[in-house]
């Protein structure tokens, strides 16, 4: 039970990275690989704010998610949005290379070490006999929940939701009505990336971090994500939870590898039965 | 077909200045890898070697393949195996490790190559996710706790071990071997229709290119000489860590180098890898997470300067999804030198569907 609670927090934490991941995939075709270099730069600038400069938590984490923000803002404006209309291969390797190399910093600038938030959120109460649990596990829930119905009324109810909207639909027809695509979807990169480093020091409240985490923390967002259609917020929201929490079970019955295994079948198998990957050759051969 | 092996893709397309500044950059990275040569050799011809893996893949198939590593460490933990538990010869062990890479591409391969773009990519990084967690476990159980270490002294040693110089010797090999084997395919018609694949995957396959046979075909080729560079490492490190044969920044420095000298051409990567030994060089003394960044930088680098080089497409074209194949004429005069049928299909329209 333990596990499963401790998963359900994580889980929380990744849907936030995955509704920022699914959202620029919606909005601007970026398939964001860095999203994971934010979520652990997010634990751990948290740690750094909090245990070496002694800020308050809140302040911390506001601080992480600002900076979060505002590297994925510039990184949008100046490198990604070079490669506009150009095959997505690029776009998968410049965002892996720049999340590689954002966690690399990361590790000399701050620490390379496992690190973690301290917080009495994490404090652990003792409800029936061994069972316990902690206030972070419905916290981290909620603020999921409240930041991805935020980022959903921001995209239905707001003009710049209406502005993103049009540039997801017809990028070069926004422009010509006045958008300033470019910006929208910088903002939005921005956003996804303060979701993603919010995220990051939640995890970071329950489970050390580090930059070494990175892959791992990629491939949980990227995951959940695919597996929840790109392009459903809620559906990536749910899928992160799920599979973080089924990690989390399954890791007290199988080594974690197995559990990778899992995730990468259960990918294959949403993918192949959603878009069309299968041969056109076979396809014929049927008709 | 002798100008193939010489193109070096978008470097001949480069103005003046940047062939300047690629020239430079080479140059130093010569003069950087002669200064530190007992060390950087090595390297230099392991980079060689599996960035040419990938550029099978990758540079001429146009599969981003992120989990080349996997065939890398699988090789390694097979020659370690090999040699300390069923005390076969060194180069038994390696054959065996280049069997093992090709079943396991063949496993990995034939679900996998069945997506594309963004998801063959993360799906790779799944699988080479997968395959070092697994690794980690089973170094974990496996008697002291710690993996494999390969007796290299004492009576029990199963052979003599190479010094510095010896493992240079078969890195350079290997970096031969691999480069003739791109050099080789390119000029093949199995590359033809690899090359096809990149352009239009479904134009290939409507030309009579059995799109998955040559798709998995050339993914157990890159994992054959991955599975061996990485056998080669294996034995010279003597202790195996999953850490160190998994690690990410390998993928994407194979990826880098292959970016940086031009994807899909013969002797690019050899360019491409030493700029990046000499970078790796540079900082070797740094941790590896300074070692992140620089591989990232060159990576990062190489991503725009091979785009910018590549303008936008005005409209609709080969290698834009939802383009109409037979819309290219000279695509298709190109691609029907290799594939004749190709341009009577392309005549028949969708007709021949």
């Amino acid at each position: 039970m333990g596990n499963l609670l401790l998963g359900l927090s994580q889980g929380a934490a990744i849907a936030m990275a995955a509704v920022g991941f699914t959202l620029i995939w919606k909005v601007s075709g970026v398939v964001n690989l860095s999203l994971g270099a934010y979520f652990v730069g997010g634990g751990l600038i948290s740690w750094a704010f909090d245990s070496e400069a002694s800020l308050p938590l809140i302040t911390s984490v506001s601080l992480a998610v600002a900076i979060g923000s505002l590297v994925a803002f510039v990184i949008q404006l100046r490198v990604i949005t070079v490669l506009t209309q150009r095959p997505i291969f690029y776009n998968i390797v410049l965002t892996y290379a720049l999340g590689l190399g954002m966690t690399g910093l990361l590790g000399v600038l701050l620490s390379s070490d496992y690190r973690s938030v301290p917080t009495f959120l994490s404090t652990l109460y003792y409800l029936q006999g061994s069972f316990t649990i902690s206030l972070l596990v419905p916290v981290s829930i909620m603020l999921a929940l409240v930041v991805t119905v935020g980022v959903i009324l921001v995209s239905e109810r707001t003009t710049f939701g209406l502005m993103a909207r049009a540039v997801s639909a017809d990028k070069t027809l926004a422009t010509l009505t006045g958008v300033k695509s470019s910006m929208v979807v910088a903002i939005v990169a921005a956003l996804a990336a303060g979701m993603a480093a919010l995220g990051g020091s939640v995890y970071a409240m329950s489970s050390p971090l580090s930059s070494g985490s990175f892959q791992q923390i990629t491939l949980y967002i990227a995951s959940a994500a695919i597996i929840g259609g790109l392009g459903s917020l809620w559906r990536s929201f749910f899928v992160a939870i799920g599979l973080v929490a089924l990690g989390s079970l399954l890791s007290l019955l199988a080594p974690t590898g197995l559990i990778d295994i899992v995730i990468l079948a259960l990918m294959v198998l949403v993918l192949s039965r959603r878009y069309d990957i299968w041969p056109r050759e076979r396809i014929w051969r049927r008709r | 077909m002798k100008r193939d092996l010489w193109d070096l893709g978008h470097l001949n397309r480069l103005r003046w200045s940047s062939k300047l500044v690629s020239f430079g950059a080479t140059l130093f990275a010569v003069l950087v890898v002669v200064v530190k040569a007992e060390s950087s050799l090595s390297e230099l011809f392991l980079l060689v070697a599996l960035s040419q893996s990938w550029n099978l893949i990758g540079g001429l198939t146009g599969y981003s393949s992120l989990g080349q590593v996997a065939f890398f460490g699988l090789g390694a933990y097979f020659t370690g195996a090999s040699i300390e538990y069923w005390h076969l010869s060194f180069l038994l062990a390696l054959l065996g490790s280049a069997a093992v890479g090709v079943v396991f591409a063949v496993l990995v391969g034939v679900p996998l190559l069945r997506l594309r773009g963004p998801y063959f990519a993360i799906a790779t990084l799944v699988a080479s996710l997968g395959t070092f967690e697994a690794f980690s476990w089973i170094s974990s159980i496996l008697p002291g706790g710690d993996g494999i270490t390969i007796t290299t002294v004492g009576t029990s040693q199963i052979m003599a071990y190479p010094s510095k110089g010896g493992f240079a010797l078969i890195y350079l090999a290997l970096a031969a071997l691999a480069t003739a084997t791109v050099a080789l395919v390119v000029r093949s018609r199995f590359g033809g229709g690899l090359r096809l694949i990149k352009e239009n995957e479904s134009l290939a396959a409507f030309s009579g290119v059995n799109t998955r046979r040559y798709k998995v075909s050339v993914f157990a080729l890159s994992a054959v000489i991955a599975a061996l560079v990485g056998g080669v490492y294996g034995f010279q490190q003597v202790t195996l860590n999953p850490n160190t044969l998994f690690n990410p920044r390998l993928s994407i420095a194979m990826v880098a180098i292959v970016l940086i000298g031009g994807a899909g051409t013969v002797l690019g990567p050899i360019f491409g890898a030493l700029v990046v030994t000499a970078a790796l060089e540079l900082v070797a003394s740094h941790s590896g997470s300074a070692q992140d960044i620089v591989v990232a930088a060159i990576t990062v680098l190489g991503v725009l300067r091979q785009a910018k080089s590549f303008p936008p497409p005005s409209g609709p074209s080969p290698g834009v999804l939802g383009a109409d194949p037979t819309s290219d004429p000279q695509f298709i005069e190109r691609s029907s030198i290799i594939f004749p049928r190709l341009l009577e299909r392309a005549r028949e329209g969708p007709k021949g569907v």
